[in-house]
């Protein structure tokens, strides 16, 4: 795949428009996605997406080849955003537009059963409550299913720093699901003996 | 699954938001290739910046750049690395020594005695070599310019010590019947050394060359070294178990002593700047021994802090010298060979055929004997603790014991005529010392006699009947014999008189005669048999040169025996003229033959190859950075 992504780049940067847009009906739909669940509102991700692959077109001479094309569009695309959220009131983040909600769900895998699906939103929504250094991470890396190696060049940090900071998301994520799991009012399933405490 | 993994799992099971269709659409209106072009490396961009001419002006600055900065940065990036151990083999030095040889104070040179006898001076550049000097004796100690090597020599009368110009190779006497030289002082005029004459005492002395005055700086002291401004003088004394460094004044007026080393101080050594001491440092580990090379600081007349360890494990390293270029240069060995069979005519005594090697161990710390069947070899691996059983034919290991619990074995070994055990003269760790029994089924070592001074209980032999062994005490240089059953021990061989309290005559290296009558054992040239009554000697072999060891043929018509070169003899017992066997000139200058066997079937005969191997090597910075510049 990623050698057909590089040959198309080759034609593509020696005019052939053609190639130019196989390479975007390869990619539009992941840029899309991963700009759509970033700044929480439809009309925005496809300004941004716009914006992202006319900065494709303006430096594809300046690509090297030395990375993966993916990678190297998804630093595009993630700069992108990071001028946009700058520009703006941090886009629609403060007036969160629940992505998951117009999404036609057709892996039933891990969501087997309304809990999970419950289960899965809570934990977007919680992903969407995290530093942004963080929430970075595990969109590229979980969301759009870039390498740590991949993830840590999109963001220009080390991969000890990506592993670091999968670590804390997780222990993040951990403690908030499981704290609601237990908040009062939610049943347990563990019956507490007589005369044990919580 | 746990919590995360399910979170994980939730996190990569993310649904995709899908784009509108009239993205692309607008995407694909917006593809704009025209300003598309190909991209310039970063140099050619550099010296080309408007795209054509390379400008001459980018070129210049360029290089002053490398000049000024990266050439500067590269060389202390060198700097850093060397700060690091280096350690570099010298190839050029080739030739094996029988003493410590030394290392000019520059290290462009290396001398020592060889084993003919003759000072060599080897450039350690080029490998060049030439001899300086005949009849020499001892290790050499060069003049601290490097002028001249101090060695002992052995060509008048008495034994003289002489200092042989390098340029030149004249000679010059510095005394008669010196100490084995240790150290010569910078300004020439002192020597130190140690004296071996003395009976329970190897003293440490310091001698005037002007004077003949002689100093002793302990009655039990080693390595003496002068400092590098031969003001002072280190040596090592042992108290109570414990080494004791000596910091003394040259003319006895002041005297330190350092003592808190929790091990063996061995070879104190100081460096060219006179600011640290380097010694090997043995210490009992939990499991094993360590040696490591530890240094301590000096100032003025006294000890500085404690040592610190600066190199791990320098358990090969023989000696060393510390140049004055701050380089290390030591000595390796290593110890190589094999052992090999020789097939022979069991009639005629000759060999039918050129030694073939059938095990690669090496060491001299190994011994072996046959099995009585001729099918194994047993070989006892005193470094590596095991006993191991060969096939004769293969070499293949069988099989193989631990013999941990042996802390030190003497020469030799032998397997009883019915095959059921093994006697050999070992220490175990509970310090009994004496001849042992190993089960060779079990491999089970129990203590059959405790003779004195157990250690020194080497070569046993079983009478054909397996009913007793013979032996060597090196305690008191005499052939023992003890009976298996009940362990009891007897002198076989009758002392001789001593001279000035001396003994001058041992009896080495028995073998049980194949008729089970009478032992015969070693007298320097001579082998003589003792009938086992003791009441009957006579002489079976003398030979033109000293005799190693020998064995007998299992129909007892013949001797193989080895001179402790690299030839193997066999000798009639008729008295007939012994004749030349085997010769191992083709396996190595250093090789030599040593222990021969014959095999109980009299068709082959075992023997060992023992060549030893040295290398010289330089290491430098091993100082730690925070110490060169001083705490």
């Amino acid at each position: 795949m990623e050698k057909r992504m590089k040959s198309l780049c080759r034609r593509a940067k020696r005019g052939d428009r053609e190639a130019a847009c196989e390479l975007l009906n390869t990619c539009y739909q992941d840029v899309f996605a991963y700009l759509r669940r970033l700044c929480g509102s439809r009309q925005d991700a496809e300004d941004l997406a716009q914006q992202t692959f006319l900065k494709v077109w303006s430096s594809l001479g300046g690509f090297t080849g030395h990375s993966k094309f993916s990678t190297w569009l998804y630093r595009i695309a993630h700069n992108t955003y990071i001028d946009w959220q700058r520009r703006g009131p941090g886009g629609a983040r403060n007036y969160p537009d629940p992505w998951w909600d117009e999404c036609i769900d057709t892996n039933p895998g891990p969501f087997a059963s309304a809990a999970d699906r419950q289960l899965a939103q809570r934990l977007y929504e919680a992903v969407d409550q995290l530093y942004d250094d963080q929430r970075h991470i595990v969109h590229l890396h979980y969301y759009q299913q870039l390498s740590i190696r991949q993830t840590a060049k999109v963001l220009n940090v080390a991969t000890s720093t990506v592993k670091y900071r999968l670590r804390e998301v997780l222990k993040t994520l951990r403690t908030k699901i499981v704290v609601e799991e237990n908040e009062p009012g939610v049943a347990r399933t563990i019956p507490v003996a007589k005369g044990e405490t919580t | 699954m746990n919590t995360e993994e399910k979170i994980e799992q939730c996190l990569r099971a993310v649904p995709k938001p899908l784009a509108p269709d009239s993205l692309v659409d607008r995407l694909c209106r917006d593809v704009i290739l025209r300003e598309i072009e190909p991209r310039q490396s970063a140099l050619r961009r550099f010296f080309a910046p408007s795209g054509e001419r390379i400008s001459h002006w980018r070129v210049a600055a360029a290089a002053a750049i490398t000049m000024a900065v990266l050439l500067p940065l590269s060389y202390g990036a060198t700097k850093l690395i060397r700060s690091f151990i280096a350690i570099r083999q010298l190839p050029a030095i080739k030739l094996d020594f029988s003493y410590r040889g030394a290392f000019s104070p520059d290290g462009k040179h290396f001398a020592a005695v060889t084993g003919d006898s003759e000072l060599v001076v080897i450039d350690t550049s080029t490998g060049q070599q030439r001899k300086l000097a005949e009849n020499c004796d001892g290790p050499v100690v060069w003049s601290a310019d490097g002028s001249e090597i101090a060695v002992a020599s052995r060509g008048g009368e008495k034994k003289t010590l002489l200092a042989l110009s390098l340029k030149t190779g004249k000679a010059r006497s510095l005394m008669e019947d010196p100490p084995w030289l240790e150290d010569w002082s910078p300004d020439g005029k002192l020597i130190l050394g140690k004296r071996y004459s003395k009976v329970d005492a190897d003293p440490a002395v310091m001698v005037n060359l002007e004077s003949k005055k002689e100093t002793v700086l302990a009655e039990k002291g080693a390595s003496p070294r002068f400092s590098p401004n031969g003001d002072w003088v280190s040596y090592v004394t042992k108290q109570a178990g414990r080494s004791i460094l000596h910091l003394r004044e040259v003319d006895g007026t002041s005297h330190v002593e350092y003592s808190d080393f929790p091990g063996q101080i061995v070879q104190p050594l100081w460096s060219p700047d006179g600011t640290y001491v380097v010694f090997t440092g043995t210490q009992e580990g939990l499991d094993q021994q360590y040696r490591d090379l530890w240094v301590l600081r000096v100032r003025g007349n006294k000890f500085v802090g404690s040592p610190f360890p600066v190199v791990p494990d320098v358990e090969k390293i023989q000696f060393y010298d510390w140049l004055q270029n701050g380089q290390l240069a030591y000595r390796k060995g290593f110890e190589l060979g094999g052992i090999f069979t020789l097939p022979v005519d069991p009639q005629t005594g000759k060999a039918t055929g050129p030694p073939r090697q059938v095990a690669r161990v090496g060491g001299i710390r190994q011994c072996y004997c046959w099995s009585p069947d001729g099918k194994q070899i047993a070989v006892w691996q005193q470094d590596e603790l095991e006993l191991d059983f060969i096939s004769a034919g293969s070499g293949e290991k069988i099989r193989s014991f631990s013999v941990a619990q042996i802390v030190g074995s003497g020469r030799g070994m032998s397997w009883s005529p019915d095959g059921r055990l093994i006697a050999k003269g070992c220490i175990d760790k509970q310090k009994r010392g004496g001849l042992f029994l190993i089960t060779v089924e079990t491999g089970e070592i129990k203590l059959l006699v405790s003779l004195k001074e157990g250690w020194a209980v080497q070569n046993p032999t079983w009478s054909p009947d397996g009913k007793t062994i013979a032996c060597f005490n090196g305690y008191d240089g005499d052939v023992y014999v003890v009976n298996v059953e009940d362990g009891e021990a007897r002198r076989l061989t009758s002392p001789t008189e001593p001279n000035e309290g001396k003994r001058t005559q041992f009896f080495i290296r028995p073998v049980f005669a194949p008729d089970g009558r009478s032992v015969a054992y070693i007298d320097k040239r001579r082998i003589l048999a003792t009938t086992i009554d003791g009441q009957e000697t006579r002489e079976i072999l003398n030979f033109k040169d000293s005799i190693n060891v020998f064995d007998w043929s299992p129909d007892g018509r013949y001797i193989v025996f080895t001179p402790g070169n690299k030839e193997i003899w066999c000798a009639p017992i008729n008295g007939g003229e012994p004749f030349q066997i085997a010769d191992i000139s083709n396996l190595g200058q250093e090789a030599w033959a040593w222990w021969p066997e014959w095999s109980p079937k009299g068709d082959e005969i075992i023997f060992r190859v023992v060549r030893e191997e040295y290398q010289y090597w330089v290491m430098e910075d091993f100082l730690p950075v925070a110490e060169v510049g001083g705490r």
